[in-house]
């Protein structure tokens, strides 16, 4: 008797634990994650191109809970400038990235974005006024003209991703095999 | 390369207890480490992944290798090897054996891990917690409704006061507890600031939602982080203007000391209380996992021990089991290595194995010698017997012929060899010739003790006289009875003999008749001489005639005793080489001139002939030859005489071919047998020496005679000699080899 007991709870256990693999690693339906660079362009101001840039980040069911579960989410913001060659790939000349921690304060039930190149923390009441905070780049210097060639021709790039990384250890497994925590936006280029 | 390949491939086979010893501590290890990851260990956090990977290609590595090791045991039982059986068998068992308490350690590990889990987190504690943060949340706007209200009590004092604001601003902030006050103006312009901080140069400006809110005519109070200096409270309410136009006091109170401590220690528990409970699902799947590899890692070195176990037991069985085949096919030399065996009762069996094929091999040794001996002695038993002159027949009890020397064949002139275990009724029926030797023997193959018979018989060279002699043998060793005859051809010892008896006949008569006569011829003569002038013509007519024959016949007698005489004249040779082709042209020249109706034709080869031959002795033979030839002819009509040489190589050696041949009548069948012999003529004339002289010549030259008789009619004698060797065979001078050849024939005679 007990050991029926015993065998049934074991089963749980496997079928739990199969069920959650399903939950972590399955596709979640009808739901379109992923960030997005929806504009970027520089401007040249004073000798130093100044970065200008939208995005849009939409995150996966499970981002958004461990979100909401006080799992602080590191958002990277990756830059680069590119000399346009015309045989051969591009060659990247300069990389710089900005990293954003994206949590929540249960306290104060609100949302916090630091900066954490700059160390500076704003807290939202919604998590849409975060995202979109976090999505507006507005004249963030990337480059002094200076340290460009003159007769070359370069092209700026950008792209947000989730910085799986820095996710707790138990996650960050799923995290590497499930879609769900895969929101890497496409490279964004735009002529410098 | 190579070495890797080695390497692997001995791997692979599950040779050698150190390379996947080596494999399990290491996926052990990265086990461990694993699970200090998985507990959220800062240092192993970040190798999980790399852990995990790790773990998991060396235990599908594993998983290969005993896949290929299985997939190759299989694969050789389907062959049937021997040992492939037992092998899958034991390494079957053994697996069970290992796996049956892991996986029920596992099943309650899983469990317990579970149940373990699922404790940490408790209801109340939940809770309590929200309860907590609940409470700081009621303390945080306790002081944020009375900061309103000192913030509102501000914005009164400055509602008129259109004048010294910054001054004002800078009093108040004296008596309140604000860190910070701002007046916003229209579009949110700052119009007056005062802060505590001495550094700041612009005040914290407030986000857009609550401006907005403010502007609405509704105040904004929230907890909120203001810089890098934790969180404040931050207040904005309207100001009522004496222009009528939009003002907003913002004030900054920081949260006290003590009521900020506790309430970051309440929300820092909370978070990690929730992190924990939400990563809880992920925490067990992660430890399921571990728990899984360590599961799989198990199994896999459970099963890798198994075939390691089985093969190295079963080795010492499948060698034995090689052994044990190679002896049945008779191989004794096979001796087991025994690697692997150790010290053990299979060691012991390896040893005591190679112990009885040492023996095995021994006896069979001596067996194949004692076997060799009885094949030599039956060899040396035969080679003696081949070698007897005497014939040798074994007949067993149930008549059948059972052994047979060369010389029996040869005297039988049948090849006995292709009747062994024939019966001798039907050796009688199979060949004709052996019937009157099989009925001659047949009465004493009835009868045991010794025996001894003379019999003639006719074989295809004429008549033959065997001496036989037989005696039954003793029924013991094998022999179960039976007859042994021995026979000899003594044909030629009784020619012989009787040529020797003729010999001292004509001895003794050409001495005895030849003392008497010519007594009588003087006494004749003297009759004729002294009567013959006293009787008158008649008388002396017969006298004349009487005397006359008696002188005749005494001389004719005198002849016939000196042939006699010649005949057994003891051989006194001189012999030396001589080329036959010349010699007998020389010979013959001197019937060249033969009277008449015979015609002499010479056949001789081109190559010479040489021979070591008494000239004398060779003359009178072709004499002798060639007059008995010419009278036969005569006698029967015939005309022609061909005389021949001619080179022979039989069996190995060569030989001279000396050929007379006649168109006369031939030999008569009765006389074929004894042509040669004393008296033996069909001639009315003659003493019936001639040919027996050729004979005897012909023998002491070491010859042999043959007479034959052509189907065309005519008769053919042929000589044969022996060449004279004087090149590689006679290095010394021809007339030593002559001595030394005469010595021997005067030896043998």
């Amino acid at each position: 008797m007990a050991a029926a007991s015993e065998q049934r709870a074991w089963l749980h256990g496997v079928a739990g634990a199969l069920a959650l693999l399903w939950g972590l690693l399955g596709p979640s339906p009808g739901w379109a994650a992923g960030f997005e660079v929806i504009a970027a362009t520089t401007k040249l101001e004073g000798g130093v191109y100044r970065l200008d840039a939208r995005i849009d980040y939409h995150f996966s069911k499970p981002a958004l809970e461990a979100l909401q579960n006080g799992v602080p989410l590191i958002i990277a913001l990756e830059m680069e400038v590119r000399r346009r060659r015309s045989w051969i790939w591009n060659e990247t000349v300069y990389s710089l990235s900005q990293r954003f921690k994206l949590e929540y304060h249960a306290l104060s039930r609100q949302y916090l974005v630091n900066n954490l190149n700059s160390k500076e923390r704003r807290g939202f009441s919604s998590r849409a006024a975060a995202l979109q905070f976090m999505g507006q780049i507005n004249g963030f210097p990337l480059l002094d003209k200076g340290l460009l060639g003159r007769d070359e021709r370069y092209e700026g790039a950008l792209r947000a991703w989730l910085d799986i990384e820095s996710l707790p250890a138990p996650l960050r497994v799923f995290a590497y095999l499930s879609d769900d925590w895969r929101l890497t936006s496409e490279w964004y280029t735009w002529s410098l | 390369m190579v070495h890797v390949v080695a390497l692997i491939r001995r791997f692979a086979s599950g040779r050698g207890l150190l390379p996947p010893l080596l494999l399990f501590c290491l996926l052990l290890a990265l086990l461990v480490l694993m699970g200090r990851a998985t507990t959220n260990s800062a240092k192993f956090g970040q190798m999980y992944i790399g852990l995990l990977l790790a773990s998991a290609t060396g235990l599908g590595g594993l998983a290969l290798l005993i896949l290929y090791n299985l997939a190759q045991l299989i694969r050789l039982y389907r062959h049937r090897v021997p040992g492939s059986r037992l092998t899958l068998r034991l390494t079957g068992i053994f697996a069970l054996l290992a796996i049956t308490p892991v996986a029920l350690v596992y099943g309650f590990s899983l469990h317990f891990l579970q149940r373990g889990i699922d404790s940490w987190f408790d209801v109340q504690v939940d809770r309590g917690l929200e309860n907590a943060l609940e409470l700081s949340r009621t303390a945080l706007d306790l002081r944020m409704r009375e900061v309103l209200k000192q913030t509102l009590r501000v914005s009164v004092s400055l509602a008129d006061d259109d004048e010294q604001t910054g001054r004002r601003l800078d009093d108040l902030l004296d008596l309140g507890e604000a860190s910070e006050l701002t007046l916003f103006g229209q579009g949110g312009q700052i119009v007056a600031t005062a802060t505590l901080d001495p550094a700041a140069i612009l005040p914290h400006p407030p986000s857009e939602t609550a401006l907005l809110q403010v502007r609405q005519g509704r105040n904004y109070v929230a907890l909120e982080p203001v810089g890098d200096a934790g969180f404040h409270i931050r207040v904005l309410v309207p100001v009522s203007s004496p222009h009528n136009e939009e003002r907003q006091l913002q004030a900054l109170f920081p949260v006290t000391d003590r009521l900020s401590l506790l309430a970051d220690a309440v929300q820092s528990a909370f978070d990690s209380y929730r992190e924990l409970m939400f990563l809880r699902a992920p925490l067990k799947a992660s430890f399921t996992l571990t728990l899984s590899l360590a599961l799989l890692l198990a199994v896999l070195a459970a099963f890798w021990a198994a075939f390691y176990t089985a093969r190295r037991m079963v080795r010492p069985l499948r060698e034995l089991a090689d052994g044990t085949q190679a002896v049945a096919a008779g191989q004794f030399n096979k001796q087991l290595a025994g690697a692997g065996a150790g010290s053990d009762e299979l060691g012991f069996l390896v040893e005591s194995f190679n112990q009885m094929i040492r023996n095995l091999a021994q006896a069979h040794e001596a067996a194949q010698r004692s076997q060799a001996l009885v094949e030599s002695q039956r060899a040396y038993l035969e080679t003696v017997l081949a070698r007897l002159s005497s014939g040798v027949l074994i007949i067993d009890q149930g008549g059948r012929l059972q052994t047979c020397n060369a010389a029996a064949s040869q005297i039988m002139e049948v090849n006995l060899q292709d009747y062994l275990g024939a019966d001798s009724q039907w050796l009688a029926v199979a060949n004709p010739m052996l019937q009157e030797f099989v009925t001659a023997i047949g009465p004493h193959l009835a009868e045991s003790g010794d025996w001894r018979q003379e019999l003639d018989w006719f074989g295809a060279a004429g008549r033959r006289i065997l001496m036989c002699r037989g005696s039954s043998l003793p029924d013991a060793v094998g022999l179960h009875g039976g007859h042994v005859i021995v026979f000899d051809d003594i044909t030629h010892v009784v020619k012989v003999e009787r040529e020797a008896a003729w010999s001292e006949v004509a001895r003794r008569l050409a001495h005895e008749i030849k003392n008497p006569l010519t007594p009588i011829q003087l006494a004749a003569e003297r009759i004729r001489h002294k009567y013959l002038k006293q009787f008158d013509e008649e008388q002396g007519k017969v006298l004349e005639r009487g005397t006359h024959t008696i002188v005749q016949q005494v001389q004719a007698m005198k002849e016939m005793v000196d042939a006699f005489s010649e005949y057994a004249r003891p051989p006194r040779l001189q012999l030396a080489p001589l080329e036959l082709n010349e010699f007998v042209t020389e010979v013959l020249y001197l019937y060249r001139d033969y009277p008449a109706g015979v015609e002499i034709k010479l056949d001789l080869t081109q190559e010479p002939l040489r021979i070591n031959g008494d000239k004398v002795r060779l003359r009178q033979l072709l004499h002798n030859l060639v007059k008995n030839a010419i009278e036969a002819i005569r006698d029967g009509h015939g005309s022609t005489l061909w005389i021949g040489t001619r080179r022979e190589h039989v069996a190995g050696s060569d030989r001279v071919e000396l050929s007379v041949r006649d168109d006369g009548p031939g030999f008569p069948e009765s006389v074929l047998a004894s042509a040669f012999e004393p008296y033996v003529t069909t001639k009315v004339k003659g003493t019936g020496l001639g040919l027996a002289i050729v004979k005897k010549i012909v023998e002491e030259h070491g010859g042999w005679i043959q007479l034959e008789t052509p189907a065309d009619g005519g008769a053919r004698i042929a000589i044969r000699l022996p060449i004279f060797h004087d090149g590689a065979d006679a290095p010394a001078s021809p007339a030593v080899s002559a001595v030394s050849l005469h010595a021997d024939k005067e030896a043998a005679g």
